[in-house]
């Protein structure tokens, strides 16, 4: 791979970094004035109104930690394949490099179907490429599996 | 180091152990500096910060269906060169315990485990030690290939 990384945002929670195509991002909603409004924290799956989604934990989803920090700021609305979805993070911003690598995975711990295929190094700290159209139909196949158990 | 020492042997699991060619060590990292990697399989979970490098992180018990070591604090890193364009690359190996170097002669040759069919994708060969057999491991088909494949 080994091409630049530019167009993408830094989005930051729960200790984890993920790169994300600028351009697969509607909005950015602040979690107080969620909550203010009344809708419910992150750890249970939300639904914001507008534009209309449900609303994921990723940290869940992508088993980066065994607990949910609830503290979570912003939901960050994306869209995929004509979808909307929102996911909780802590921090939105633009990479604080210019230009850097992306890498892809070593091949051993690569697996098809993942989200994550590549990374960008930026010193000490590693970010980690989502693809967000991938990531749509993740979390799609893990909540069917979910309703098929239950 | 005794000069006729050629391999360097590390417990993987309770009791058993794997090795590698001296030659292939390049250090051995106290507290390692690693990095998870989301959906990553639980034998390679984290990349590890090394010398500005990221290098994957391996341990070994899961890959073959054993337990891990409670504790794994330290870090193999090992070097081979890929069989896909003879470049030299870079690994880590999880380790709980201090390695230790061994002499390894063609007498010694045996059959692998028959405990896993990973062994015979991962390693290049066997030696017995006391009532052991010790799988000598193949770094290039351990890094280089998806082991979720065979394990």
């Amino acid at each position: 791979m080994n091409t630049t990384a530019t167009g993408y945002a830094l989005i930051c929670f729960d200790g984890l970094s993920l790169l994300i195509d600028q351009h697969t991002i509607v909005c950015l909603n602040n979690m107080a004035m969620l909550q203010s409004e009344g809708h419910e924290e992150k750890n249970s799956e939300t639904i914001i109104e507008e534009p209309a989604c449900k609303v994921h934990s990723l940290t869940a989803h992508l088993t980066v930690a065994e607990k949910i920090n609830t503290r979570c700021r912003y939901i960050v609305v994306l869209q995929a394949d004509g979808h909307h979805f929102g996911i909780t993070v802590d921090s939105v911003q633009s990479l604080p490099t210019q230009n850097p690598i992306l890498h892809s995975l070593p091949t051993c711990m690569s697996i098809s179907g993942s989200p994550i295929q590549a990374y960008v190094q930026i010193k000490e700290t590693i970010a980690f490429c989502c693809d967000v159209g991938t990531l749509w139909c993740y979390i799609n196949s893990l909540e069917r599996r979910h309703e098929f158990k239950t | 180091m005794n000069s006729r020492h050629n391999a360097v042997l590390f417990e993987f699991t309770s009791g058993r152990h794997a090795a590698i060619g001296l030659h292939e060590v390049a250090e051995l990292i106290m507290s390692p500096n690693l990095v998870r990697v989301p959906l990553a399989p639980n034998y390679c979970h984290s990349l590890c910060i090394w010398q500005g490098r990221a290098i994957p992180f391996m341990e070994l018990a899961p890959l073959i269906g054993q337990r891990s070591l409670e504790k794994i604090s330290l870090a193999l890193v090992v070097t081979y060169f890929a069989r896909s364009n003879g470049k030299q690359r870079w690994g880590a190996l999880g380790l709980s315990a201090h390695f230790r170097m061994v002499s390894v002669g063609d007498d010694a040759a045996c059959l692998l485990p028959q405990d896993s069919s990973a062994w015979i994708s991962i390693a290049h060969s066997c030696f017995q030690l006391a009532d052991e057999n010790v799988p000598i491991l193949n770094l290039d088909a351990l890094f280089e290939q998806r082991l979720a494949l065979v394990s």
